[in-house]
């Protein structure tokens, strides 16, 4: 019994490896697949000069600057990869490329951790982008490594997260268009904490708003580690609350990925 | 011209006293007393500065439901303004539940120092449904600007990263597309 199980885990492995490998390559090989990096860093770089010339905003401490820089890497992952996993399966229904891909001897679960993995890398990449960043806005400190380490841990949580529920959007719904615009109404649910007053923050509405907005959790922890220099003991609950997210999202994207179908709408 | 010299010593009386009349009204109703033992603060901006403050119930009745803040003012030539004390961190009241005569109850704001000039800090103790507030002894805050200006060091990674990223992601479409048009 156990033998045949090990088997389908490796094969599961194998095969949604191979489908994030080409989703990968399709998207590396297309102007608008690449365009985002492009972006990503053009935004970086006009935050960081900003920061570092303005008149004003030099004035912010370099541990706030390092906090801002951080957490927008960690707001463009999470953009992209809404964007990206939106139309990972409703975008190959749109195309009717669906079928064929359903037809592959590959599981509908390989499948949708393929597209899940495929949309991970693009976070990756946008981590490669930010680290010159980060190295030059925390030069002269000790915090590159924290902002390093924490920026891809706790931006990689978010992420995988956040990229399982939109592709589980993705498979129920039928328009890449409404998933897409479902994913980023969702993001901006998530960012909505960051808008909200310190006062407000501080209240049981922004504490409870806060809880539950996994991004609001990367900023927290991020403003912990890197402005006010805490230890990872402090992180432990923003880093289980992420953790829960990225349980309940692939809960949630495993069960989609039963539901494929070609007409979508679940 | 009796009358008028008369006019004009009542009027000159007046105008000494009268400041001191309305001090001392001023001062009378408090039954809270603040006091700070920093007599000078100072730091360079993004530094966090303490400001101390000992709030006293001089009356002969308990006083309930005080409520502790601090007010920032700019006293830097030519920008003479309040300060909005969310940027300073310096919004956080501190509340006092009850004080019986005679007794003291320590509060402190630790400041943000935001931007580079000559403050004045202020300790305040109001207690819950009073209309006057009472106000601890000015404390000069000095905060000295430090600006983390790099357009030289920012440039060369503002410039290169997206033109890098560009060229690696871009190019080898463009090499692709030119190899498949031959």
């Amino acid at each position: 019994m156990s033998a045949p199980a090990t088997v389908e885990r490796g094969s599961f492995a194998r095969d949604s490896l191979r489908i994030a490998r080409k989703e990968v390559s399709e998207s590396v090989y297309a102007v608008r697949g690449s365009m985002w990096a492009v972006l990503a860093a053009l935004v970086l770089s006009l935050m960081s000069y900003l920061l570092l010339t303005d008149k004003e905003l030099s004035l912010l401490d370099q541990s706030e600057m390092l906090y801002i820089i951080t957490s927008l890497t960690v707001g463009l992952g999470v953009l992209v990869v809404g964007i990206l996993a939106g139309d990972a399966v409703a975008g190959e229904r749109e195309r009717a490329t669906l079928e064929s891909l359903l037809l592959t001897p590959i599981g509908r679960g390989a499948l949708v951790a393929g597209k899940v993995w495929a949309v991970i890398a693009a976070w990756f990449l946008i981590f490669a982008i930010s680290a010159p960043y980060i190295f030059m806005v925390s030069a002269g400190t000790d915090l590159t490594a924290p902002a390093l380490l924490y920026t891809f841990v706790l931006g990689t949580l978010c992420v995988a997260g956040f990229s399982a529920l939109t592709v589980g959007i993705s498979c129920l719904a039928s328009s890449g268009r409404g998933v897409t615009l479902a994913a980023l109404a969702i993001f901006i649910a998530m960012a909505a904490p960051t808008l909200l007053g310190t006062v407000l923050q501080k209240s049981w509405f922004g504490a409870i708003y806060n809880a539950l907005s996994p991004f609001a959790q990367v900023r927290l922890s991020l403003d912990s580690a890197i402005v006010d220099n805490e230890g990872l003991l402090m992180q432990l609950p923003h880093l289980a609350a992420l953790a829960a997210f990225v349980a309940l999202a692939g809960a949630f994207a495993a069960i989609a990925a039963r539901r494929v179908s070609l007409e979508g709408g679940g | 011209m009796k009358r008028k010299i008369a006019v004009l010593l009542a009027l000159a009386v007046f105008a000494v006293a009268g400041p001191a009349l309305a001090q001392t009204a001023n001062g009378s109703g408090n039954q809270l007393k603040v006091e700070t033992k920093t007599t000078r603060l100072s730091g360079t901006a993004g530094q966090y500065v303490t400001m101390p403050a000992k709030i006293t119930n001089a009356s002969d009745k308990p006083v309930n439901d005080i409520v502790a803040y601090v007010t920032l003012v700019e006293v830097t030539k030519g920008q003479k303004a309040p300060v909005d004390l969310e940027d300073w961190s310096a919004h956080r009241a501190v509340t006092v539940g009850s004080l019986a005569p005679g007794r003291s109850s320590d509060a402190s704001w630790r400041l943000r120092l935001i931007k580079g000039g000559d403050y004045v800090v202020y300790a305040n103790a109001i207690e819950r449904g009073s209309s006057r507030a009472a106000v601890g002894p000015e404390v000069p805050l000095t905060v000295t600007a430090h600006k983390n200006l790099n357009p030289g060091g920012v440039l060369p990674v503002a410039l290169g990263v997206p033109v890098l990223v560009g060229a690696a992601l871009f190019g080898p479409i463009f090499v692709r597309h030119r190899s498949l048009s031959e």
